[in-house]
């Protein structure tokens, strides 16, 4: 009965670590993502304003 | 900052391979039915009963971290001779996944160990070996935290990892070199024919389940580089 105790917690174990280890990987991806568009996004917006027109390109 | 002398990696956010989805989903079912393989069919150790079972998840995590470390060693080597931002990426993925998989395997030592042995740790060869891995690339990530400037980093990591993968050979041999508890190096071939087929099917679950994570790893790694590269060029010419 023990023994099978120690059985259990090595597969939960296994599968806790592997499954968190993948989360922690996707969660990492996901927020580096965001971050490099977020460093992106003021070129496109610099890019914009320089159209002839456009809001943020000024009065003149 | 000599960042611009390694050789840059691809655009970072293009779409993952369609392959690594693909082997996402098969490792995940491959990895149930071999445990299922392991916990349901095959049969109970004569002496261990049902504690024998542990050795399905236990050999292949150490495995599987051998390998990760060998790719750790391979793509050390190709940085410091090609400069090679890829191959500075790939260690350190795969440097993170062998540490992982070398925790898990203390881990599962440990719970092995309490109810054969009698003890959760004893200062044993192997198991001194492998937490002295264990902790050589605890602080190859550590080191990889704190050095800022991403050459620096790619080449002391380099030398760390090399250092640290040829520490396997020492892990895997150290149950003949010394005298020890623990069983000499288990393998289909040194196993029960009836456990065999359990060993090898989780021993693949495993390596499909690292190939996997090695592909997730280093794209995150991809596009955190390229935000440091961009935010480094954009401190640069605010400075300027």
């Amino acid at each position: 009965m023990q023994s099978n105790a120690f059985v259990v917690a090595a597969y939960v174990l296994t599968w806790v670590v592997l499954g968190g280890y993948a989360a922690y990987v996707w969660r990492r991806f996901v927020r580096a993502e965001r971050a490099l568009r977020a460093e992106e996004a003021p070129r496109h917006v610099t890019a914009r304003a320089g159209r002839p027109g456009h809001e943020l390109g000024g009065a003149a | 900052m000599s960042a611009t002398a390694v050789q840059p990696i691809g655009p970072a956010l293009e779409p993952p391979a369609r392959w690594v989805r693909w082997l996402g989903w098969g490792a995940l079912l491959f990895f149930v039915a071999s445990q299922a393989t392991g916990v349901l069919i095959s049969p109970p150790d004569r002496d261990m009963g049902h504690l024998q079972k542990i050795m399905y998840v236990h050999v292949p995590a150490a495995w599987t971290s051998f390998i990760a470390f060998g790719v750790v060693l391979v793509a050390s080597i190709a940085y410091l001779w090609k400069r090679s931002e890829r191959a500075d990426l790939v260690a350190a993925s795969a440097a993170e996944i062998g540490t992982v998989l070398t925790g898990l395997t203390l881990a599962l030592g440990s719970i092995w160990g309490k109810p054969t042995w009698g003890v959760w740790w004893t200062w044993d060869p192997r198991l001194t070996s492998t937490a002295i891995t264990f902790v050589i690339f605890v602080g190859y990530l550590a080191l990889r935290a704190f050095v800022d400037d991403p050459e620096r980093r790619a080449r002391w990591s380099a030398v760390v990892g090399i250092l640290g993968a040829l520490n396997v050979p020492i892990v895997y041999m150290s149950v003949k070199w010394w005298r020890t508890i623990h069983q000499l190096q288990s393998s289909p071939s040194t196993v029960d024919s009836e456990y065999a087929l359990a060993l090898r099917l989780n021993a693949f679950a495993f390596l499909f389940i690292f190939v996997y994570l090695l592909a997730r790893r280093y794209r995150a790694a991809k596009v955190e580089r390229a935000t440091e590269a961009r935010q480094d060029a954009r401190a640069l010419g605010e400075g300027a």
